[in-house]
């Protein structure tokens, strides 16, 4: 059995038997895997909060031949969100953060500059002054773009041909792109989406991490440019992302806790 | 297991399904169930189908019973004003087991977990809401476990409850009795440290 030792980020931990836990983890050198934690679950000795979600650890254990499981015998801490205990926000962020990656990624193949990129996002979306939603499209955009999962923004997917740049563009997420007004003639369905998300979304893409507060995401392109790489998102993993909903509660209002708390009141009342 | 007669072949397949029985476990408690005694098994058998049959949730904390209200909510003795939230059924045995906590309790069924698709709406959230409102209760104590999950379903519980004003308490954590300082890790020792308290 071949030793590993590498640096990676918690993506899942699940409860797996009576005493060990089955974790994904995403490396550079590895990329997407999963061990068994063996005493995971009733020894904090070993682990303890080691393996809390988007936690960066350098995790050793052992290969196992012609098994996708791999024996995780120790996860020593590096980095992990502090704040992800007290604030809502930064667990949200995270659950979302990490389902996206598993959802992105392919068993044992690593994706250049991923690792980098999960932990630029999670240190910006989760520092006291916290990163705002454009840095989740951003963060969705790239990710795409490295798994190959990116639609074509530049030209018509179909015919290749330069798109008329005015008004709503459409854009064929089974075909993988947008439309010219020749190709999306008699198309009825689809998205569109506007001139200034198609410039953002191809900036965000382009440009490294470290330049993309430049950009200048209008509330129109933010919930357009959610709309694109979801369903690319779909298209390609095959599912919706479980964790949208609780996000989405969360950044538009506390996950409407203050909407429950009038709700109560009003009870009260009557 | 081919040389097994088929009802035992089937009762190792019916007990392997248990949470911790391998098939080693389960192929020594088939034998054992045919060694023993005729009335003993079928006290098993009906201990089963009795628990299946008769036991449901209670309508006030959610904790398995087999009357509603619950014995633990009827109980006179307990103290009405306070209330401890915990995750399942399970966790209120091992804080009864305790005996150090005389008050009510409420079962959540589950923490709030995005990756598994569970929010607030599928726990008893809102049961409890109402509870402390028509109750009169003055602490809820949040004992959801010390996970990530429980950590964000008791600060949502504690948002949602404070304005309605009532004294919301988390349970105390840090290192376990008979633990290691150096061999705990870093959030732990972080959270023991955070948590002192004068001597």
């Amino acid at each position: 059995m071949p030793p590993f030792r590498t640096e990676a980020v918690v993506l899942r931990v699940q409860d797996f038997g009576e005493r060990d836990r089955l974790v994904t983890l995403y490396s550079d050198e590895m990329g997407k895997f999963r061990g068994v934690a063996k005493g995971a679950k009733r020894s904090r000795r070993r682990f303890g909060a080691n393996l809390d979600l988007l936690s960066l650890v350098r995790v050793h254990g052992f290969e196992r031949p012609q098994r996708e499981l791999l024996r995780i015998d120790g996860a020593d801490l590096l980095e992990h969100v502090s704040n992800m205990r007290e604030d809502l926000r930064s667990f949200a962020v995270c659950s979302y953060l990490a389902e996206w990656v598993e959802g992105c990624t392919a068993l044992r193949q690593p994706l250049e500059g991923l690792l980098r990129l999960i932990l630029d996002t999670l240190r910006r979306m989760t520092s006291d002054r916290g990163g705002g939603e454009e840095l989740l499209r951003i963060f969705e955009i790239k990710t795409l773009q490295l798994a190959g999962y990116a639609p074509k923004l530049d030209a018509c997917v179909a015919c290749g041909g330069e798109i008329e740049r005015k008004g709503g563009i459409p854009l064929d997420v089974g075909r993988g792109g947008i439309l010219c007004r020749r190709c999306h003639r008699g198309n009825a369905t689809g998205l569109r989406v506007s001139l200034g998300t198609l410039r953002v979304l191809e900036e965000a893409r382009r440009i490294p991490m470290e330049r993309t507060h430049r950009l200048g995401f209008s509330a129109r392109s933010l919930e357009e440019s959610r709309s694109v790489t979801r369903a690319f998102y779909i298209r390609h993993v095959g599912r919706p992302l479980r964790s949208s909903a609780f996000l989405d509660g969360v950044l538009r209002g506390g996950e409407d806790i203050s909407a429950r708390v009038s709700q109560i009141a009003d009870r009260r009342e009557e | 297991m081919s040389s097994l007669a088929r009802p035992v072949e089937e009762l190792i397949r019916c007990l392997v399904r248990l949470p911790g029985i391998g098939e080693k476990s389960a192929t020594r408690l088939a034998l054992h169930m045919l060694r023993a005694p005729q009335h003993e098994m079928e006290a098993l058998a009906g201990a089963i189908l009795a628990v299946k049959r008769k036991i449901r949730l209670c309508s006030r904390c959610f904790n398995f019973t087999d009357e509603d209200p619950c014995r633990i909510c009827c109980d006179p003795k307990r103290e009405s004003g306070v209330l401890c939230v915990v995750e399942e059924p399970g966790d209120l045995m091992a804080l009864e087991g305790s005996g150090h906590y005389r008050g009510q309790y409420h079962v959540l069924h589950g923490v709030i977990s995005p990756l598994d698709g569970v929010g607030p709406d599928d726990l008893r959230i809102a049961e409890l809401t109402q509870r402390v409102e028509r109750e009169g209760v003055r602490e809820v104590i949040l004992a959801t476990n010390p996970s990530v999950e429980g950590e964000a379903t008791a600060m949502y519980l504690a948002k949602l409850l404070k304005p309605l004003g009532v004294r919301v308490t988390r349970i105390a954590y840090g290192l376990p009795v008979g633990a290691d300082v150096q061999y705990a890790d870093h959030v732990t020792l972080g959270k023991a440290l955070e948590n002192r308290r004068d001597l």
